[in-house]
């Protein structure tokens, strides 16, 4: 995926030049990534002079994110993916587990990952683990849910690199706002 | 909130749908008590509890999440009390099927 940038050397003012900047997918749409992108192409085009990026033009990433539920339970893989596909306008998809999971995101990354935090076999934070390892996906965001909500949880949830932890049970009507509010945070741009 | 009556009618019958199911996942909570599987019977009771309240069902969550306490503080075999408030559970859970039940027959 290319965005495109122009640079202007700081020793010529007059001098600009302007470059394709290559953005993996690792790094769209979560823009501080795609911006160290561009800083460091700036670089490369500037040959390590001092320039200033005059103009950053990123691609739109066309419809809304992809969020991938996983959750051993199917009774919340329905209802979270009713809430975020019908009521919040995402695409979805949805794992029954961790291997489940590292199948889906290596046949298609999604923007986001909901995991739930207690399953059996590959827990949520084994999960994210062997998520983190897919090329790719080693910034993935991802948002915990769990029924455990005591403030020692949540931090050691956090400390594993998830974007967020919501409780469950949750609100239908009320989870795209969260998951949109999680994700903006974290630098991704909405688009949906 | 939703105010979309599409959705609203969609979620309402996801919740009847659910309801449905309810009584068999008491019922396999109630076995595994039964049966001593005290581990497998927390993580039913973990799944009840997030599951019901997702779908609307406070009434079933609050006992849900009881005897899931009570089975993590027991860590093995709990005390009676276990016991109760399954049977409470069974009851609220039954009167919530039937209610969900009535409301989705012609």
């Amino acid at each position: 995926m290319l965005g495109s940038l122009r640079v202007s050397h700081a020793a010529e003012p007059g001098l600009e030049e302007g470059a394709a900047v290559p953005l993996s997918g690792a790094s769209w749409p979560f823009l501080p990534q795609a911006q160290e992108e561009a800083a460091s192409v700036a670089q490369a085009i500037s040959r390590g002079d001092r320039c200033f990026i005059t103009s950053l033009v990123y691609p739109r990433k066309v419809g809304p994110w992809k969020v991938l539920v996983v959750d051993d339970d199917p009774d919340i893989r329905r209802i979270a993916a009713f809430s975020l596909g019908r009521i919040g306008g995402f695409k979805v998809a949805t794992a029954s587990g961790g291997d489940e999971a590292i199948a889906e995101v290596q046949r298609e990354l999604p923007d986001l990952v909901l995991l739930d935090v207690s399953m059996p076999g590959m827990d949520g934070p084994a999960t994210l683990v062997a998520l983190r390892k897919l090329p790719g996906a080693e910034k993935l965001p991802v948002v915990f849910f769990t029924a455990t909500s005591s403030d020692a949880e949540v931090d050691r949830l956090r400390s594993l690199g998830a974007i967020g932890v919501l409780p469950k049970p949750f609100e239908v009507s009320d989870l795209p706002k969260r998951i949109r509010a999680l994700g903006a945070q974290a630098g991704l741009h909405w688009d949906g | 909130m939703i105010d979309d009556p599409a959705i609203t009618a969609l979620l309402a019958e996801a919740r009847a749908n659910y309801a449905v199911g309810l009584p068999a996942k008491v019922d396999e909570l109630e076995s595994l008590v039964t049966r001593g599987a005290w581990d497998e019977a927390r993580r039913a009771a973990h799944k009840l509890r997030g599951s019901s309240g997702t779908y609307g069902f406070a009434a079933v969550s609050a006992p849900a999440a009881a005897i899931e306490e009570a089975l993590i503080d027991a860590n093995g075999a709990p005390d009676d009390s276990v016991k109760i408030r399954l049977a409470e559970l069974a009851r609220e859970v039954r009167a919530q099927a039937e209610l969900a039940a009535g409301a989705t027959s012609p």
